[in-house]
């Protein structure tokens, strides 16, 4: 069993800015864990010092029981916010570097490598130099980058960002390929349909806090509260015998409720007694709402 | 230390394999041989070559051949009219004929300087023996006693200025000066390179900062190091070719102590260059931040320029034992000549323990300011305590 990534209280501030106050979140193996949040809330901050670029003033990252290693930081997959790669280093060779720095040997490194360049579908630039690169490419080197040395735990910060719609797929398989080796997956993005799709586990953090953090389900919370009933009408005054269930909206068709703590199953008895229902249906709440009700 | 090693190892080659490396070393050791031939150039192209005395009687043939050598053959011609036209048509470079009891010397524009007072020397000692003898002089004798009244030379005091070594010496001090403000100033840049393109983020997650700073300025070094021997190797070779050093120990030792002193100069203003280098962000700044270490490499170097004028002037050895300007001057110092053993021996001293904590200010700087990007990082806030 792989262990799991625990970060617990971190603290950091910057002069007078706390840029992490009191951020705690655990990242299970084999899932993926989106973090998100605004420009400058603390989602890099966090990421580098889990990878231990930077010093925090208190708290610390666990892996398993036990607080993070330099070499199981040695081990992060890791892609920063800024992305960095030699600029006039060719591509093959930057990527052998990278994963033999990890402590991988010359012919293991090459054939990663030559692995993942073919999976990220640069395997034809290998010779080039990352400057000839085009963005989208040179994040997919960063991508390879970050995967060469077979990471036990992958930290990735905006990996989405400035990439193309067929990109974005390869990106997603791969995380969803890595986190089911086992591997803890955390990475960060202002994309919040993305998150929502690919995350099994959400953060939301807020100058320095997390204001949400729970599987996708857990935030839109544990019942939902507004159901669609799919009905040409009902009679009137269906509603009279339930407390605290308010109709939100009647269009041509359907009716949605805010059931509130009533038991779903006895508003779905009181609408049917009413009329003709053809569907009753939990109102997903999109994490674009959610995020908007978390940072308010 | 393999981490090290694999940074150096990267260093070494990217810039080995470099097109602009390949071209400077190139056209650096084709300066430095030229240096080394120039002067044997430039006089091969004056006429050389044997020159010829032609001389009218065999009488005259054998009064002069003592003087026969590979430079200068004897030709004797039918009459003194021949003899003339032979040098005024350069036949022959000069011409010894006897007219009407007088010895004359035809000379043209291509008789070499040395000739006419050898030639005058010779002919005045033969009348000098007959005369002598003539006296019922013993000359094998007078020649004994002349020769054994001889002065003993004795030098005392500082003995002379030995020219060669202090154009070697010079040329010592160019090079390391060449070499320290090249390397230091690539260290710098190195530095501000993978701190502007943010790779430096990358490879920290993986490797420590310690780690990264001693790998890039090995590698660096030995590029230096392998660039500065490569130079000296033209250089001594061009030169002992020509003619102008000996190719023996001393100038081996020269060339030796030079590359190994290259190596503490190199690492002090290394560490230096590398923690100026941390504190800014992009490549335009490393100018600003790096001015004081340039300065005294420069300093040094004026110095050194300074010093050609009296080598043997008391101050040099005391400045050569001072660190860093002793990087450049107390390698020169010893190829001239001009320093002691125990002034050798203090000026590494405080030269490496210079270079020690050099080297740790510098991780430290380099350390706090890696990875702050944006403005300009403060000294104070690189040295302080916390990070």
């Amino acid at each position: 069993m792989t262990p799991s990534l625990h970060v617990r209280n971190l603290r950091k501030s910057f002069g007078a800015l706390k840029a992490l106050d009191d951020v705690s979140f655990t990242v299970d193996a084999g899932s993926i864990f989106g973090f998100a949040g605004s420009n400058g809330a603390g989602k890099t901050t966090t990421m580098r010092s889990i990878l231990g670029v930077l010093s925090l003033d208190s708290g610390e990252v666990l892996f398993g029981d036990s607080p993070i290693t330099r070499d199981v930081r040695r081990s992060i997959g890791y892609m920063p916010e800024e992305r960095g790669l030699y600029p006039k280093m060719k591509i093959g060779e930057q990527l052998t570097y990278l994963a033999r720095l990890h402590g991988i040997g010359r012919s293991e490194a090459t054939s990663l490598m030559q692995t993942w360049t073919e999976r990220l579908g640069i395997d034809e630039r290998r010779g080039d130099i990352v400057d000839s690169l085009s963005l989208g490419n040179q994040q997919r080197v960063q991508l390879a980058a970050a995967l060469m040395h077979n990471p036990a735990i992958l930290v990735l910060d905006e990996p989405f960002s400035g990439l193309d719609p067929l990109a974005v797929d390869v990106m997603s398989t791969v995380l969803r390929e890595i986190a089911d080796r086992g591997v803890p997956v955390l990475f960060s993005s202002h994309q919040l349909q993305l998150v929502e799709d690919l995350s099994d586990h959400i953060g939301i953090i807020k100058a320095g806090h997390m204001v949400a953090n729970g599987t996708v389900e857990q935030l839109r919370g544990a019942s939902p509260k507004r159901y669609r009933i799919t009905t040409p009408g009902l009679a009137e005054g269906w509603l009279d015998a339930l407390d605290g269930v308010v109709i939100e909206s009647v269009d041509a068709g359907s009716i949605v409720v805010n059931i509130g703590n009533t038991d779903p199953a006895r508003v779905l008895s009181a609408a049917v007694a009413a009329g003709s229902v053809s569907e009753f249906s939990p109102i997903r709440a999109r994490l674009t709402e959610l995020y908007k009700e978390a940072i308010a | 230390m393999n981490t090290t090693f694999l940074i150096a190892g990267r260093e070494i080659s990217t810039r080995i394999r470099s097109k602009s490396f390949l071209i400077t070393t190139l056209v650096m050791v084709l300066i430095f041989a030229a240096a080394g031939l120039a002067p044997k150039l430039i006089s091969s192209l004056a006429p050389s070559g044997p020159e010829t005395l032609a001389v009218a009687s065999s009488e005259l043939e054998s009064a002069v051949a003592p003087l026969a050598s590979d430079d200068l053959s004897i030709t004797a011609l039918s009459s003194s009219q021949a003899v003339e036209d032979a040098v005024e048509s350069n036949a022959a470079s000069a011409g010894l004929v006897v007219e009407a009891g007088k010895t004359v010397l035809y000379t043209n524009r291509d008789t070499s300087s040395e000739l006419v007072p050898q030639i005058t020397a010779l002919i005045q000692s033969a009348a000098q023996t007959s005369a002598l003898e003539a006296a019922g002089v013993d000359v094998p004798e007078l020649n004994a006693t002349v020769a054994a009244a001889a002065p003993v030379v004795q030098l005392v005091g500082t003995a002379p200025v030995n020219t060669v070594l202090t154009i070697v010496s010079f040329f010592i001090s160019l090079l390391l000066f060449m070499q320290l403000l090249t390397y230091g100033g690539t260290v710098a840049q190195g530095v501000v390179e993978e701190k502007q393109s943010r790779v430096v983020e990358i490879l920290l997650s993986t490797v420590s900062s310690r780690q990264l700073l001693v790998g890039k300025v090995v590698g660096i070094g030995a590029v230096g190091l392998m660039q500065l021997a490569l130079l000296l190797v033209a250089g001594v070779a061009a030169a002992s070719t020509a003619g102008y050093i000996a190719f023996d120990g001393d100038i081996l030792r020269i060339a030796a102590l030079c590359v190994a002193w290259f190596i503490p100069g190199y690492l002090f203003y290394a560490f230096a260059y590398a923690g100026a280098g941390a504190v800014v962000s992009r490549v335009e700044e490393i100018g600003q931040s790096t001015t004081v270490l340039t300065m005294f490499i420069m300093i040094s170097y004026f110095a050194a320029v300074f010093g050609m004028q009296d080598i043997t002037a008391a101050w040099i050895p005391i400045v050569s034992m001072i660190p860093p300007f002793s990087a450049i001057l107390m390698p020169m110092a010893i190829a001239a000549g001009v320093a002691t053993s125990w002034q050798i021996v203090m000026s590494l001293v405080l030269l490496v323990l210079a270079t020690i904590g050099m080297s740790l200010l510098g991780a430290r700087i380099y350390e706090r300011s890696i990875l702050r990007m944006g403005s300009r990082v403060r000294w104070r806030e690189a040295l302080s305590a916390r990070s």
